[in-house]
């Protein structure tokens, strides 16, 4: 293939590649969504993920000038489409490499793996990244293009450090014939030591914040469960929802699903009062709002003093079970 | 009976006057139509009933003693059912009635509002009536210039401060029955002024001489069981029995001290309990013995032994006797270590310090 194949080919061809890149990124997005819960996609990924079609300069430079003794170099470059998930914690990386193995319209290869690489080289600090290739499995039709069995689609998988150091590093080092001093050398691989180390305490961290909140995340689930089965409208978690869960972990007993459904039980009326409110007011569409009416049934002084926002939002959850909150 | 699950379904409010110098009654302005209010409002409105009605609030559940033709049940029973015309008719009966009963010529004029409604679960329907006064205060008033100025108020009413508004809610407890007036029905009011000591004979034209209500006969009993269970509670609680002295005088200093004609569980808890876990605990325990969350009429009679003296058991039968609201001044009790015994451990004793010397000893 000269440059001139490669041009009229990658000209063809490009329509196929886009939707073939689309097409992958949606199906793991969607996938995803369910994935990170109760994280919202936009949340998990740090960057929008977005396709990128490979310059015709760039593949015919890659094709043909830099060495790279390809066979058949228009099929054997693999990233002409690729995309790129950035997270924000290694073991993030792991839950998008599962959703990705999963699927059956693309085989899945991984061509860089810089646990694999570490192992193999441990001594370097080099450019890490998580590198997949896919393929279509079958013929495909998107959009009314057909995709051929065997297109291939790069994806990247990095956290945020490790993309920080990319975007300093790829563009001049990686593909650059002409090698940087030693000593640049020698702060960049730093610098890649200082990232490595810095994601496994990011890692550390979150595992150790994931334990203390561990009974306040138990409690959000419940509350959550809870609130869709009868309010029946999806609760949303603002900061708020957390403050309160947060400032009545100590107080409620293990069973707080029994208790919350024993309460509703008695007092079922408190479900439209909340499904009514919801609609113009906030608290009331945040599951917490189960919590405060349970706590102030159960325990009205000790849920007054430990109210953490201001006392027009709790009376009217009092007066609704029929309590004079001033009593108390 | 604590009024949740409160609906409001219909309002309409008469004013009303004070009588001339000459003790003459000056005939109500009559409300002409029902007032809508919008959610805010309604929800405000409802909050005036949770603060002076629901459980913890002075509310007290009186006994209707007045059934006649004009009584205010046999309005409200008429009221539950009437049409909304009907409704508006004869609620002006009722701003009559309470006009005749403001006998005094002191007692200030007034908005009646009269709604029926729901509460409980499973619903009950409800007529309440309130007598607000008015008052005043400011607002702030935005000019056409967009300056912000003081604008004042004289007409407010129903405004959070309860020492303005007086109510009283019949409430349907069974509407099956086929038994005469009150059977079926209970009632119950808040007034501060039943609330605040020695202020009865100021509040008896409302819920007396307007409602027809009386204090209930069953206050001698209730009385009674809250000092027991109350002192049940605190033989229960996990604490040395000398911790538990100044909780046994507080609840007699509570009953037999205490000015308020009223005795009440989260008012008892609030002053004597220290934390609120404690609180908490205690009107559960309440509750659970059936102890009307809002207030009772204190009557001690039934109780007046208890509460004279305050007898303390020690171990080998050593007993002690003192005057129970006193108690606090004249003895004082204390858990000591004593002396090691036999075991090699060292037993809890007593120290007993009484104000006062040997009078008496047989």
């Amino acid at each position: 293939m000269n440059e001139f194949d490669i041009k009229s080919q990658w000209e063809s061809d490009r329509p196929i590649y886009e939707v073939w890149a689309k097409f992958v990124r949606d199906e793991i997005c969607g996938e995803l969504d369910s994935a990170v819960r109760p994280l919202t996609i936009g949340e998990f990924l740090r960057m929008p993920v977005m396709p990128r079609l490979k310059e015709i300069n760039s593949l015919i430079d890659k094709a043909l000038f830099r060495g790279k003794n390809y066979q058949d170099p228009y099929a054997e470059i693999t990233d002409k489409v690729g995309m790129r998930f950035v997270v924000l914690l290694t073991s993030d990386i792991k839950i998008i490499e599962d959703v990705i193995s999963v699927s059956t319209n693309w085989s899945t290869s991984k061509d860089r793996d810089y646990e694999e690489e570490r192992e193999a080289k441990p001594l370097e600090f080099a450019y890490q990244s998580v590198h997949y290739v896919v393929r279509a499995s079958r013929d495909l039709t998107v959009s009314a293009i057909t995709i051929p069995e065997g297109t291939p689609c790069e994806i990247q998988l990095r956290t945020l450090l490790q993309h920080a150091h990319s975007e300093l590093t790829h563009d001049s080092i990686y593909k650059s014939q002409r090698t940087a001093s030693p000593k640049t050398q020698r702060v960049i691989a730093r610098s890649m030591a200082l990232i490595e180390t810095t994601d496994d305490f990011f890692e550390q961290v979150v595992v150790e914040l994931g334990n203390a909140t561990e009974s306040e995340r138990n409690a959000t689930t419940v509350l959550d469960r809870v609130y869709r089965e009868y309010v029946k409208l999806v609760p949303e978690s603002q900061k708020s929802n957390l403050l309160i869960v947060d400032a009545f972990t100590d107080k409620f007993n293990e069973d707080i699903e029994g208790s919350l459904r024993d309460f509703l039980k008695r007092k079922p009326y408190v479900i439209d009062r909340i499904a009514q409110k919801a609609n113009d007011r906030h608290l009331y569409r945040q599951s917490a709002i189960l919590l405060i009416y349970l706590m102030a049934d159960l325990s009205p002084t000790v849920t007054k003093e430990l109210w953490p926002l201001t006392l027009d939002e709790l009376r009217p959850v009092y007066g609704d079970i029929g309590l004079s909150i001033d009593g108390f | 009976m604590s009024f949740d699950n409160l609906t409001i379904s219909r309002i309409v409010i008469h004013e009303i006057y004070k009588r001339t110098d000459e003790r003459d009654i000056v005939p109500p302005k009559y409300g002409t139509r029902l007032v809508i209010l919008d959610q805010e409002a309604v929800d405000a409105f409802c909050d005036r009933i949770h603060s002076a009605m629901g459980s913890a609030a002075k509310s007290m559940e009186l006994d209707i003693i007045q059934t006649g033709p004009d009584s205010s049940i046999t309005n409200a029973k008429f009221l539950v059912d009437a049409d909304d015309a009907l409704f508006i008719e004869r609620s002006r009966t009722i701003a009559d009635k309470l006009t005749d009963a403001q006998m005094r010529r002191n007692l200030p004029g007034g908005v009646l509002v009269v709604f029926t409604g729901t509460a409980s679960y499973p619903a009950k329907r409800i007529v309440g009536m309130i007598k607000a006064e008015t008052h005043n205060g400011f607002t702030r008033r935005v000019t056409d210039d967009g300056a912000i100025s003081l604008q004042f108020l004289k007409d407010l009413l129903l405004t959070p401060q309860t020492k303005l508004y007086k109510i009283g809610i019949f409430l349907q407890q069974d509407s099956q029955t086929v038994d005469p007036l009150p059977a079926g029905w209970q009632a119950f009011i808040y007034d501060d002024q039943i609330s605040a000591s020695n202020k009865l004979t100021a509040a008896q034209y409302f819920y007396e001489g307007f409602l027809g209500c009386g204090f209930p006969e069953t206050s001698a009993r209730r009385t009674r069981e809250f000092h027991d269970y109350t002192k049940e509670f605190i033989q229960k609680l996990d604490w040395s029995e000398d911790e538990k002295i100044d909780l046994h005088n507080a609840l007699v200093t509570y009953l037999k001290v205490d000015q308020s004609v009223t005795v009440q569980v989260s008012d008892f808890a609030h002053n004597y309990f220290p934390n609120s876990e404690m609180k908490d605990e205690y009107i559960r325990y309440m509750t659970e013995r059936d102890f009307p969350q809002v207030a009772v009429v204190k009557d001690t009679s039934d109780i007046s032994s208890a509460l004279k003296y305050r007898k303390v058991t020690f171990a080998g039968e050593v007993k002690l006797t003192a005057p129970a609201d006193r108690f606090k001044e004249l003895v004082q009790i204390r858990a000591i270590d004593g002396e090691i015994d036999e075991d090699g451990k060292v037993p809890k004793w007593t120290e007993v310090v009484i104000r006062g010397r040997i009078r008496n000893q047989e």
